[in-house]
């Protein structure tokens, strides 16, 4: 894939690692966000501020249709609540893991959900943020 | 750190939590892995 729309993301969560729950067919949007601390080091002799990367603060912001069956949105982030849970993303869930197509794990700690959501002319859905807990592992072999 | 180093302290840091009882067993090394 060169340049495409987003409509192939994949994402994976659960209570152990790998994670398991394939929640990528109720995925409507997705953002891995990957940030770094940015850590002043200006001293005396500089003409700039002068910066070296600190602590990863990385984050997820998905939107998922809150489907209630088991193993989908509603019951897997019922569970996951209030936990570290183990995710896996990928930009493309269908192909192998390459530079073009890494696959990001790690742990995200679900501190909000939204289990009920929606008005009476709408799907229900649920729009949430995840912090990153701790590094992301990035593979590019394998599969999702 | 390597992403095995990331997966390792992950599963630690877990454990040290509380939230699992203990680590798991370390993935066994495939050739795949090794090459």
């Amino acid at each position: 894939m060169a340049q495409g729309i987003v409509n192939k993301v994949g994402f994976k969560v659960g209570a152990t690692d790998p994670a398991s729950i394939d929640l990528s067919a109720y995925v409507t949007s997705f953002t891995l966000t990957r940030s770094v601390d940015s850590i002043e080091t200006t001293a005396m002799g500089d003409t700039g501020h002068r910066y070296v990367a600190g602590l990863q603060n990385n984050s997820i912001t998905v939107e998922l249709i809150n489907d209630d069956a088991a193993s989908a949105v509603l019951q897997s982030m019922n569970t996951l609540f209030a936990t570290n849970a183990y995710f896996k993303c990928a930009l493309d869930k269908s192909s192998v893991g390459s530079a073009a197509n890494p696959f990001y794990s790690g742990l995200i700690l679900v501190d909000t959900i939204t289990p009920i959501n929606g008005d009476v002319a709408s799907l229900g859905i649920q729009s949430l943020t995840f912090q990153v807990s701790g590094a992301i592992t990035v593979a590019t072999t394998g599969t999702f | 750190m390597s992403d095995t180093d990331n997966d390792k302290a992950n599963a630690e840091w877990l454990v040290k939590i509380g939230q699992t009882a203990t680590a798991p067993a370390p993935k066994p090394v495939t050739k795949k892995d090794e090459e």
